[in-house]
């Protein structure tokens, strides 16, 4: 209040002058200051949503064409295994076989049944492939030991896994979004990263759900994660963060403390699988 | 000539305010219509009640002040919608009646009340950031400058800022400086007065809508 003691006429009018051509001044850049900040924040805004669209662009591209070569998989598997058994079978049961006689006849039967057996064989295993019996009947956990019992059957690496809470099933479309993503997880490790041993762990803290795998061999980093998601490579990793997209869960890529393992930590929210999916990704 | 424009500018929002009463319609600007009104109205009935009933300008433009500051007020109360701001106007509200009642009480010492007035500024100002810095923090608002509110709250802004020092020094004027100095006061209120007119002569826009929130909720399918 200083100002108001001021009772000289014409510093009076300097000071009225000034004070409102200062006022006046702060106003209007403060509300030119609003209209350019706002629309710098809505660019900022629009720039960020034109990139996670292509990031969706890239996650559905590679959604597409993984079901494509599960598609041209599934046709070779038929074509090539299936195809020519069934025409050999059906070649020991042409017609002609009335004209052998019996013993021949009796040959020509069975092998006929060996390979219709192979081939129910076969189309078992395809039919395992796309939907596994033991995750439908008896939940993650127990396909998941299978799964780790199997790559540890054939002798090219150790692997183990733990449940150490999952008292209660999920609904069925979420552990099979989570299997699938373990089986990706898993096949890379056994395609890329030359490791002797790999190892699951599950456990829960407060509402958060923890998938976490262990292994010994060249793995990558979260940052490594990232790139590979930007580019048009790496159609797998692509694929694993869709199908966590669905559960709204996240996955991280990290070095061990000790620098010996890599670590990957799927987080998932247990709210969100315990709901039913409207649609899942199979 | 200058005086006749002042009175001109002040009956514009009126006109404008009825001609684009369907535009205004369920903008929340009936509130700053009655204000226009009454500023219309003092205008008008002041030089009669000074000259019929002989009331001082003190009283006249204290009484003003209060109807001023409670329909701005008022108006920037239901505009704010941040439930943690919305109780900076009630206690701003309390301190301002406060003071007005004490400076009535304490009598007239000049022909202004320029405490009312000015701490009238202050706290207008005040609720006119707080409303602007609201506009910012809501993402439903993409162009601030094509919503009707923020020409109105820009007009009281503008008009009390630059008044503020002249309201400050209002009291201490002789008549003969306060003739010469209150020609701030007018060109301001012409300003506030057009800057009323724009923002009733605008079209309700949903082009002010964020971009960004329709494209997710188109994709997203989330309620706005």
């Amino acid at each position: 209040m200083i100002i108001l003691e001021v009772t000289n006429p014409g510093t009076v009018s300097q000071v009225l002058f000034l004070g409102t051509i200062g006022m006046l001044a702060l106003t209007i850049g403060l509300i030119v200051f609003i209209i350019f900040h706002q629309r710098r924040v809505i660019r900022y805004q629009l720039r960020l949503q034109r990139m996670e669209q292509d990031q969706q662009k890239l996650l559905l591209n590679a959604s597409i064409r993984l079901q494509e070569e599960e598609r041209q998989r599934i046709a070779a598997d038929l074509h090539d295994d299936a195809g020519p058994l069934l025409a050999t079978a059906r070649l020991y049961l042409n017609e002609n076989l009335v004209n052998l006689d019996k013993t021949t006849q009796l040959q020509s039967i069975y092998n006929a049944k060996q390979i219709i057996d192979d081939t129910i064989q076969l189309i078992r295993n395809i039919s395992h492939s796309l939907m596994p019996p033991t995750l439908k009947n008896f939940g993650l956990e127990s396909a998941v030991n299978d799964l780790f019992q199997k790559i540890s059957g054939s002798g090219s690496m150790n692997a183990s896994s733990r449940f150490h809470d999952y008292r209660e099933r999920l609904q069925p479309e979420n552990e099979l979004i989570i299997f699938r993503v373990i089986q990706e997880l898993v096949n890379n490790i056994l395609k890329h990263s030359n490791a002797s041993f790999i190892h699951l762990t599950q456990n829960t803290s407060g509402s958060k759900f923890f998938i976490r795998l262990h292994h010994d061999g060249r793995g990558i980093t979260q940052n490594d994660f990232n790139k590979l998601n930007k580019s048009n490579v790496g159609l797998g990793l692509k694929n694993i963060q869709s199908r966590l997209k669905v559960l709204h869960g996240q996955i991280f890529f990290e070095k061990d403390l000790s620098q010996t393992y890599y670590k990957v930590t799927i987080e998932l929210i247990k709210e969100e699988m315990a709901k039913p999916e409207p649609s899942g990704l199979e | 000539m200058f005086y006749l424009l002042v009175f001109i500018s002040e009956l514009l929002p009126v006109v404008f305010y009825v001609s684009f009463l369907r535009r205004n319609r369920h903008e929340g600007l009936q509130v700053v219509f009655i204000y226009c009104l009454a500023s219309f109205a003092t205008e008008i009935l002041a030089p009669a009640l000074k000259s019929a009933f002989n009331v001082s300008d003190f009283y006249l433009y204290a009484s003003f002040t209060v109807i001023e500051y409670s329909l701005l007020t008022l108006f920037l109360y239901r505009s704010i919608q941040d439930s943690r701001l919305k109780y900076v106007p009630i206690v701003g509200s309390v301190v301002f009646f406060t003071l007005v009642v004490a400076n009535f009480l304490q009598g007239r010492t000049s022909n202004f009340d320029s405490l009312s007035a000015s701490v009238e500024a202050i706290l207008i100002i005040i609720y006119s950031i707080m409303f602007l810095y609201a506009q910012i923090k809501d993402p439903s608002v993409l162009f601030v400058y094509n919503t009707k509110k923020f020409w109105v709250v820009s007009a009281f802004f503008i008009y009390f800022s630059s008044t503020l020092f002249l309201f400050l020094y209002a009291a201490t004027f002789t008549p003969k400086e306060h003739k010469s100095y209150w020609y701030i006061n007018n060109i301001f209120d012409i300003i506030k007065n057009i800057l009323f007119c724009i923002a009733f002569a605008m079209k309700k826009s949903d082009k002010s809508k964020n971009p960004v929130l329709e494209s997710y909720e188109d994709s997203y399918g989330i309620e706005p």
